[in-house]
């Protein structure tokens, strides 16, 4: 039962470096996919109000 | 109970995060002009906004609850759903199976493509099974996650269905305005505040509870069944292959899973979405499930029988997570807690009520939309007006639905509803000539008629066992079984059903 132990300490500290790392990486790159598609939409829809006004 | 969660401090914090989710999310609707826009956001979303859209949507405080009640009630072996789901989920990604002709054909839902292959009434109809199903599995969503803040913060009981009701509105408010954009944005935000949350909690977990107490208190209760799956009477080889098959469909057809597949900006962006957000279906179990098993350690089984009659539930279970971290988390950091569950939670809110929406307009009023062409504009109007009746319905089966038993079979036996017809009829359709629509409808009907009749047994039909009063199916079949025998009934049903159709010269010839 030891060996299952290491194996779950092993994905448990595995969880936390992975996530850890990605939500620093998707919180910058994230960040610039919005801004991307917020352009592109803005291209798309082309000069107008906004809705709603 | 007593809990640290400060009115002032945490309150605040938590204030900060839904004022600036809800600014964000209304913002957005400027850029929402055509129909498309609001249902995937006109297919303009990129690979990194799509696994924080995407972990974001499928982490609820639903799901901390469950994953927390399968790391209480079987140790580390509860967390092999999410290892199921992670494998399921890289597969599918890495390969493309299923994923890239159904992108490749520029639908927004799957019913969509079905029509292409069975005709309009069997995409009617698949529309019908897919909002049943989805609406019956996110019902209980409201209530276990207003049952979470009453424990976690202490919060009167009285004030649950407020709390319920004013989260909700807020959700509903931005996703009625900006749609599949407004869903992406705060998912963004609210991926970074619930992972925060997460990450900060369980650190705080293993340095408070300890790794050892916990592998020690887990293995003192379950001995070896709390680390192998096999080795524990309560799971075993049909836990462990229902739980593939049930993970490799949802993957395949879930919709609020497609609709970022779909909302992708082409389909290889959508395939990298499931490979890199793959990992975190393991996390999204382990790391809560960590927090049910340091519950193991730290609540007394009678506080959760008091807390469970205050709740007027059956099972205490689930509330052994949210009573321990009432206990564990300090001032300051329970902000951070009760902020990221939020997040959680109106990420799932607002992209299950967009995206089962989404099936309400595109699928079931196709055919009055076919009768004349809608505008964008009328398009729109009745987009948001579906959402809203969602948000109505969620709110009152949510005050008034009270869950027996473990929450995840629930989910997945209401989940098979349309998983087993669903999974069934995209891989026939994608990679079967002969398949057609006798088969699609006979695939349905299978499907909906055997999880429908096991869950009205587990409701009505109650067996005494051990002293606890247990659903019918439950007790002598199985949960885990009734997914597999509805899996392979569905298949049966969909290659019988089409090949039971006379074939014409024409179809015969291209098949």
């Amino acid at each position: 039962m030891e060996g299952l132990h290491f194996l779950w300490l092993g994905v448990t500290a595995l969880c936390l470096l992975w996530y850890g790392t990605i939500t620093l990486y998707v919180a910058v790159r994230g960040g610039r996919d919005i801004g991307q598609m917020l352009r592109n939409l803005s291209k798309l829809n082309g000069p107008r109000e906004p809705e709603g006004r | 109970m007593p809990t640290n969660f400060n009115w002032l401090l945490d309150g605040g914090i938590v204030g900060l995060y839904l004022l600036v989710t809800m600014v964000a999310g209304v913002w957005v609707r400027r850029y929402v002009g055509k129909v498309e826009h609001f249902l995937v956001a006109g297919r303009e979303m990129n690979l990194y906004l799509g696994i924080a859209s995407l972990a974001a949507t499928e982490f609820g405080i639903v799901t901390a609850m469950y994953t927390a009640q399968a790391g209480y009630t079987r140790g580390f072996s509860g967390a092999v759903p999410g290892l199921c789901n992670a494998l399921a989920m890289f597969l599918v990604g890495w390969t493309g199976f299923c994923i890239k002709p159904l992108r490749d054909a520029g639908v927004i839902t799957i019913p969509e493509l079905f029509e292409q292959r069975f005709g309009p009434f069997v995409r009617w109809l698949a529309g019908v099974v897919i909002v049943l199903g989805g609406l019956l599995n996110m019902g209980v969503f409201l209530r276990v996650g207003g049952q979470f803040l009453v424990v976690a913060t202490g919060m009167n009981v009285r004030y649950l269905e407020i709390a319920m009701t004013t989260l909700l509105v807020l959700v509903a408010v931005y996703t009625i305005f900006g749609g599949m954009l407004s869903v992406l944005v705060t998912d963004y935000l609210q991926f970074i505040v619930m992972s925060v949350g997460l990450l900060v909690v369980t650190v705080l977990v293993l340095t408070q509870v300890g790794w050892f107490d916990i592998v020690t208190t887990v293995q003192g209760r379950y001995d070896a069944g709390a680390f192998n799956p096999f080795a524990n009477p309560d799971l075993g080889w049909a836990f462990v292959v229902s739980n593939l098959i049930t993970n490799t469909a949802a993957v395949l057809t879930w919709q609020t899973v497609i609709s970022r597949l779909l909302a992708a900006k082409d389909t290889a962006t959508g395939r990298r979405i499931y490979t890199g957000t793959a990992f975190f279906f393991v996390c999204r179990w382990v790391l809560p499930g960590l927090w049910g098993m340091a519950a193991l350690v730290m609540v007394k089984p009678e506080t959760l029988d008091g807390i469970a009659r205050q709740m007027g539930e059956q099972n205490g279970t689930l509330f052994a997570m949210p009573a321990m971290l009432a206990m564990l988390v300090p001032s300051g950091i329970m902000g951070i807690l009760v902020a990221a569950m939020l997040a959680a939670d109106m990420s799932t809110d607002s992209s299950y009520m967009l995206t089962w929406g989404s099936v309400i307009y595109n699928d079931i009023l196709a055919p009055f939309r076919r009768r004349g062409r809608w505008s964008e504009r009328k398009g729109l109007l009745v987009n948001r007006f579906i959402v809203a009746c969602i948000g109505l319905f969620l709110l009152f089966f949510g005050l008034w639905y009270k869950l027996g038993g473990n929450l995840w079979e629930y989910l997945q036996t209401t989940g098979t509803i349309y998983l087993s017809s669903m999974s069934v009829m995209l891989i026939a359709c994608c990679y079967w000539k002969r398949a057609n629509n006798w088969g699609a409808v006979a695939a349905i009907l299978a499907g909906a008629i055997l999880p429908v009749t096991a869950l009205t047994l587990n409701l009505f039909v109650k067996v005494r066992v051990g002293g606890q009063e247990v659903g019918w199916t439950t007790a002598t079949i199985g949960d885990a079984w009734v997914n597999i025998g509805t899996y392979v009934v569905v298949a049966l049903a969909m290659v019988i059903g089409s090949l039971l159709k006379p074939q014409s010269k024409a179809e015969a010839a291209a098949a």
